[in-house]
């Protein structure tokens, strides 16, 4: 039987259906009808249920229509420029999807499963047979670029106009395209629409064929389809061969499909990854096996035995509990179910609990209830959104999306996040950062080997990388010797050759002047500006190079040789930092402190320490199954002590008790909009919408839909016209919590100091009356407007926001505040309102920018965004307005701030 | 025990003695160190150009030039000012009455050439990006040093965008700023929405006491809870206290309002105010851009409606010195007004002028500088400097000294001593 949420009539918010179908969006579509939902009501709950799943790649098997009724595309590569339509070559990449629409492209993969490059420009060419009633059709082909529309094998509509470079940014600023008809979704700005009436009648093929890029030009797709709208028909439908597939070409329908197709192309590319990444599968399974006989030899780690060894299966906790003894210290209650709810749910997929995620947790029988929870998030995708942060400040990735200058690199976040989404195991993935191969610009770890400006990038990558993978603070050898610690800066230099492949000269920028100082220096500079330096492992003590020939793929590969020293299982240091990073991330602080510098630290549980690194190498490297490790142990589980005694300080470095952590900023971010269900509406993250300017001086880092896919919004020349204000308004919140908006250094530990103006961005600021302000798209309006208790509404809201239910004296306060009003809160006959974020609709780019009224247009937009969502009309005024109050209460309450 | 210094005042900063302790970073030094060149500034009002404006069309004139027949030179006439010998462009005509007032440097170089990023990093913290340190800009250094003039103020303003070129770099969050865009609006963050007055303000914060009780109570000892709720303690206290009424501009008489003009004119009147109140820094962009298109960047068309904005500039500039004179703290206030590069003699296919890095100028007033001088002197089309160049941070230790922050001051980034400014000396001729 079908199982939805709480409530029947709402949509599921992780998608659980026990159906056979398994769960789809077409499947809970006809479900929905079924129970008498009318059309409309479907596609704004199917629009809720998307936005509610949040990350992207939760659907799987979404679109998938029977195999004779789909869509087949190609991509073509190397077209010549005069003749874009010659297929002779055969494609580069093929699939099928449901409908002639598309947003966005699978994206291309090397071999390695690495993001690669296309050929710019590339020729998209779209086929099916599609069968229509006899009759005479109005046809449209929209595109941004050269494309045209052929039945049966004859062009009916050909977009002639190719798309032209701009550089200088002074074109006039055009007016918005109106929509074909009144009701549909207008062409987007730098788009071409054509119609054409034309007889169709029985089985036609029908092929799309469409130029993205060119010379000078970054290969954006745009919105690109093809509508048909039948004799009589008002409505312009997207052409498919499945007629459940072809929705209507209007803002509302196009919005909802888009998180489908989203999540289609985000499965296709996982196909296409893990096809392509399949070529080296071998070389690692090699390696692996490797790595698990290389202790054989060695004396294993002896988990110690301790007095209550029967309640201490885990041997993490065996680890902690010797120490434990051996200071006298007990060890604290472990948190009750729903803190470890909670705790456990942020630690892994980086938000908080949804209310059927506390719901199918408490309904699981209660002895296993906290193993299986950890199985679930384990094998949950959003794992991966909840990486990627984390190690764009260890890898300080800093893409600018207007002209890289200030040490930026290119948007590798995108292999992150794949890698993370894969499981791939650590050695690998850091092979994968060292090789430095792919796309610079969309995505590829090439991007990390850029560092703009700088003289010496690869000198900058080896300090990241030692710090990142080996905890070896190279920093002060950027210029000199390091003073502090006993690094040379050629030894930093000799890295660096190996990054560059070649032997190094020491530029002067690189170096300090020490004469006429005046003081005795602190530091001493032994290399002198024009010195080579050759390609050399430099740091012995933390690796060799030997044995390793017969390990390496391409032994004249400088590149190669320095990935497979760093991640060898007989150089400890990789597994070591790398257990102590995973070891620190749930724990609070490190087994080894400071995380990314060991220069001077020992570690407080050594054997604790070689045990887990020794199941790292001897598990494929797989950081799963050291977190599975960690986070099933009562260590992990312990709660978090507030007396602020010297026992407790003390307890809490050797692990008796948890230590206080407070959430992220991503976390804080994406939390609060699970919590609203709302989506953030945020522009698409580029300065030149309309893809007239070359990608290795604009990109397109999309529309951001979790904390972090956001970037600096470069707006150093302070143009109104350049202004993204709802991003910028995310940017806010997410910097008051401790994100940082550029990246141009590496740090594995953030910044977390709180001023007064800080909470106040939440309180105050834009985002934070939008996670308040009770508009039609807010989740708790929803529940506002069903027929619930006062006081399951109260209790579905502490549940939401702090995975609890209300304390008595909170239920009395918030029920007492509610009460008036409470039974006539519903307006009757009242509608949400449409289109909503119309609003941010203009066709300022780059190419107009520079026109008076580009500013003029953006001023505006950034006033009206600054007033938010507009209220729902489907709630009484003055109890709308103190039901927001009390989210205002809830949201800014410290509580929801703070790990449990 | 603390390491550092920095180390140091977040130890004290968590006792109650402690944050009476608490002494802005620069105080010991300001007192004791005392170098002979020294204003008597104890704000600064930085007003950004950005986009680069013309010296020739401002500032530093020269022969007229004509954009039809490409023939380089200043586009628009000159005038004679307060200062013997100098002259200025015709749309500064109220500014140049007050020029008594002001220095002019006019050999400002620094050799970031064609990026308007890079130059505008360069301009605010003083050095080139290096990938290990991040450097602070000129507004977090300041309001670092001196701190707020009073307790619970916002030391540093910027009425712009927020960008890493104006943020806090190593100095960390305690120097970041508080930005607005539009000067209705006020502060993002600061002011409460539209749709919430003062009762329901309260309203909510009554509701926010009850309903945090329980978990304050429950974490009372956790130093992390406690310091965050303190924070926000502090930040709603902040927007109900006296200091919210300085964004209210229609306290000030409608004449003066008018006085200063359009959006950057209030921008520069809300700059007076809020330094008035003891913000350290203040920076007010100019990027008006409808007024022309580019704003100051003046390539193409942008050079043909360029005058509107010098006009708005001189009407804001000059009623700003003009009030805090009335006010009696020109001396106690220093007005600076810089831009990331100048733009040469020539003129572009479309009438407007690229860029120059080599030599522009940059403006500064109040402050207790030795004013009523312009220094440098450049060629006669601007574009090489003839005598006495000044640096980037040359420009930068002249502002620090005329604050009264040490010149040769040391920062510290972790371990490292980062000097304040590389290897810069203020103009001497501005001093004593």
């Amino acid at each position: 039987m079908l199982r939805l949420d709480i409530d029947e009539r709402r949509p599921p918010r992780n998608g659980s259906c026990e159906c056979r179908h398994s769960f789809r969006p077409r499947h809970l579509v006809e479900c929905w009808l079924r129970l008498g939902r009318k059309p409309t009501e479907v596609s704004e709950m199917l629009r809720l249920f998307i936005f509610s799943c949040f990350s992207f790649a939760v659907i799987a098997g979404a679109a998938h229509a029977s195999a004779d009724v789909l869509v087949d595309v190609e991509i073509h590569e190397d077209m010549p420029n005069d003749a874009p339509w010659t297929f002779a070559r055969g494609p580069t990449t093929k699939y099928a999807q449901a409908a002639f629409a598309w947003n966005a492209l699978p994206k291309k993969y090397l071999r390695g499963g690495i993001i690669g490059d296309r050929s710019n420009p590339f020729t998209l060419r779209a086929t099916a047979r599609i069968n229509f009633p006899t009759g005479e059709y109005d046809l449209l082909l929209r595109s941004k670029d050269l494309a045209r529309l052929l039945v049966d094998g004859e062009v009916v509509i050909e977009q002639p106009k190719r798309l032209s470079k701009n550089a200088d940014g002074h074109e006039v600023t055009p007016n918005l395209l109106p929509a074909v008809r009144p009701n549909h979704r207008p062409p987007p700005p730098g788009h071409q629409e054509f119609t054409l009436k034309h007889p169709l009648g029985g089985t036609h093929e029908i092929v799309l064929e469409a130029v993205v890029g060119g010379k000078g030009l970054r290969a954006d797709l745009g919105d690109l389809c093809v509508a048909v709208a039948g004799p009589n028909e008002e409505l312009f439908r997207i052409l498919s061969p499945d007629r459940l597939e072809s929705f209507p070409l209007t803002d509302e329908a196009w919005a909802a499909w888009s998180g489908r197709a989203n999540a289609h192309v985000h499965q296709l590319d996982t196909e296409h990854r893990r096809k392509a990444a399949s070529a080296d599968d071998e070389y690692w399974q090699k390696r692996h096996q490797q790595a698990r006989h290389h202790y054989e030899d060695q004396p294993h780690v002896v988990v110690p035995a301790v007095e209550s060894q029967d309640q201490l299966a885990n041997p993490i906790d065996r680890f902690v509990a010797v120490r434990l003894e051996e200071k006298s210290l007990r060890a604290a209650p472990l948190g009750s179910d729903m803190e470890f709810l909670r705790r456990v749910t942020l630690d892994t997929v980086g938000v908080v609990p949804t209310l059927s995620e506390i719901e199918r947790f408490t309904t699981d029988p209660p002895s296993d209830r906290r193993e299986q929870l950890i199985d679930r998030l384990l094998g949950d995708p959003r794992w991966a959104d909840h990486w990627v942060s984390y190690w764009q400040d260890v890898f300080a990735e800093n893409p600018n999306i207007l002209k890289a200058s200030l040490n930026n690199t290119g948007p590798f976040r995108w292999w992150i996040y794949e890698s993370f989404f894969d499981n791939k195991p650590m050695d690998r993935f850091a092979t994968d950062l060292i090789l430095m191969q792919g796309s610079k610009y969309s995505g590829g770890p090439a991007g990390f080997g850029m560092a703009t400006q700088n003289d010496v990038p690869e000198a900058n990558k080896a300090l990241i990388l030692s710090k990142a993978f080996l905890a070896a603070n190279l920093y002060c050898a950027r210029c000199h010797d390091s003073p502090t610690n006993d690094y040379t800066q050629k030894q930093l230099f000799s890295m660096a050759a190996m990054l560059r492949r070649e032997a190094l000269a020491l530029p002067q920028t690189s170096t300090v002047e020490l004469e006429g100082v005046g003081r005795e220096p602190l530091i001493q500079v032994s290399l002198k500006p024009g010195m080579q330096i050759l390609p050399h492992w430099p740091l012995d003590e933390l690796g060799s190079d030997e044995l390793l020939a017969g390990v390496l793929r391409n032994a004249s590969d400088p590149r190669e040789w320095l990935a497979a020293i760093v991640t060898a299982p007989s150089n400890e240091r990789f597994a070591n930092v790398t257990v102590n990073r995973i070891w620190h991330r749930y724990a609070g602080r490190g087994l080894v402190d400071p995380i990314d510098d060991w220069h001077d630290a020992t570690p407080s549980h050594p054997e604790l320490l070689n045990y887990l690194s020794r199941e790292l190498v001897t598990h494929d490297y797989d950081i799963k199954h050291i977190a599975r490790l960690i986070l099933t142990s009562q260590t992990y589980q312990r709660q978090v002590l507030a007396e602020d005694t010297d026992q407790r300080h003390l307890g809490e470095r050797w692990f008796a008790s948890a230590t206080r952590r407070r959430m992220s900023a991503e976390q804080v971010f994406d939390s609060l909009f699970s919590v609203a269900g709302k989506k953030v509406h945020a522009e698409r993250l580029t300065m030149d919408p309309e893809g007239r300017r070359p990608i290795n001086s604009f990109l397109n880092l999309g529309i951001p839909r979790r904390a972090w896919q956001f970037s600096s919004l470069s707006n150093e020349r302070d143009r109104p016209a350049l202004s993204l204000p709802v991003a910028q308004s995310a940017n806010d919140l997410l910097k008051a919590y401790g994100w940082r908006e550029a990246r141009q250094d590496a740090v594995s530990v953030r910044d977390e100091t709180i001023t007064p103006l800080q909470p106040l961005v939440l309180a105050h600021g834009t985002i934070g009356r939008r996670l308040v302000g009770l508009s039609d798209d807010h989740a708790v309006t929803e529940l506002c407007l069903h027929d619930v208790s006062l006081d399951e509404l109260v209790d579905t809201l502490f549940l939401s926001f702090f995975t609890r239910r209300p304390s008595d004296y909170e239920r009395k306060v918030t029920t007492e505040f509610l009460d008036s009003g409470y039974q006539d809160r519903v307006v009757a006959g009242a509608v949400a309102i449409k289109d909503a974020h119309a609003w941010q609709r203009h066709p300022v780019s780059w190419s107009n920018h520079l026109h008076p009224k580009s500013s003029e247009i953006m001023l505006r937009i950034e006033n009206r965004a600054r007033e938010a969502d507009l209220p729902t009309a489907r709630l009484q005024q003055d109890w709308r307005e103190r039901m927001e109050d009390i989210l205002w209460a809830l949201v800014n309450n410290p509580e929801f701030m703070f790990i449990p | 025990m603390p390491a550092n210094r920095r180390d140091f005042m977040k130890y004290v900063g968590g006792t109650a003695i402690g944050s009476q302790l608490l002494e802005p970073a620069g105080a010991s030094a300001r007192e004791s160190n005392a170098p002979a060149l020294q204003g008597t500034a104890d704000n600064c009002i930085f007003i950004w150009l950005g986009g680069g404006a013309c010296q020739l069309d401002t500032w530093d004139p020269k022969v007229r030039g004509d954009a039809k027949t490409k023939q380089p030179g200043s586009y628009y006439d000159s005038i004679p000012t307060a200062v013997q010998d100098v002259q200025v462009c015709e749309h500064l005509h109220r500014t140049a009455q007050l020029l008594d007032r002001c220095a002019i440097l006019r050999t400002v170089h620094h050799d970031v050439i064609d990026e308007h990023a890079a130059a505008v990093n360069r301009l605010h913290t003083g050095r080139p990006t290096s990938g290990t340190t991040i450097y602070p800009s000129l507004g977090s250094i300041t309001s670092h040093q001196l701190g707020p003039g009073e307790q619970s103020i916002p030391p540093y303003v910027v009425m712009g965008y927020p960008n890493l070129t104006r943020g806090p770099g190593f100095l960390g969050p305690e120097a970041s700023f508080l930005y607005l865009t539009d000067t209705t609006a006020g502060p993002s963050g600061l002011m409460l929405p539209p749709d919430v007055n003062a009762f329901r303000q309260r309203r909510r914060e009554g509701l926010l006491t009850k309903l945090q009780s329980n978990f304050l109570s429950k974490s009372e000892g956790d130093q992390k809870i406690d310091a965050y709720a303190k924070a926000l303690e502090a930040g709603l206290k902040m927007t109900r206290s006296k200091f919210m009424s300085v964004f209210d501009l229609d306290k000030e008489p409608a004449a003066r309002r008018e006085a200063y003009g359009g959006e950057f004119g209030q921008r520069c009147l809300l700059a007076r105010r809020l330094t008035g109140v003891g913000v350290r820094f203040v920076e007010v962009a100019f990027n008006l851009n409808f007024l022309n298109g580019t704003g100051w960047d003046t390539h193409n068309e942008g050079q043909l409606q360029q005058h509107l904005m010098i006009d708005e500039l001189d009407r804001a500039f000059a009623n700003l010195i003009l009030d805090l004179e009335r006010e009696k703290r020109l001396d106690r206030t220093l007005l600076v007004i810089a831009t990331e590069f100048g733009r040469p003699a020539e003129f572009d296919g479309r009438g407007g002028r690229s860029h120059q890095c080599r030599a522009f100028s940059i403006v500064l007033a109040g402050g207790g500088l030795k004013s009523g001088q312009a220094i440098g002197q450049t060629d006669e089309l601007s574009k090489q400097i003839l005598e006495r160049p000044i640096s980037v941070p040359d420009m930068h230790a002249t502002i620090y000294a005329a604050m009264r922050i040490n010149p040769n001051e040391e920062l510290y980034d972790g371990d490292r001593p980062v000097p304040i400014t590389d290897h810069g000396e203020p103009v001497g001729e501005l001093f004593g």
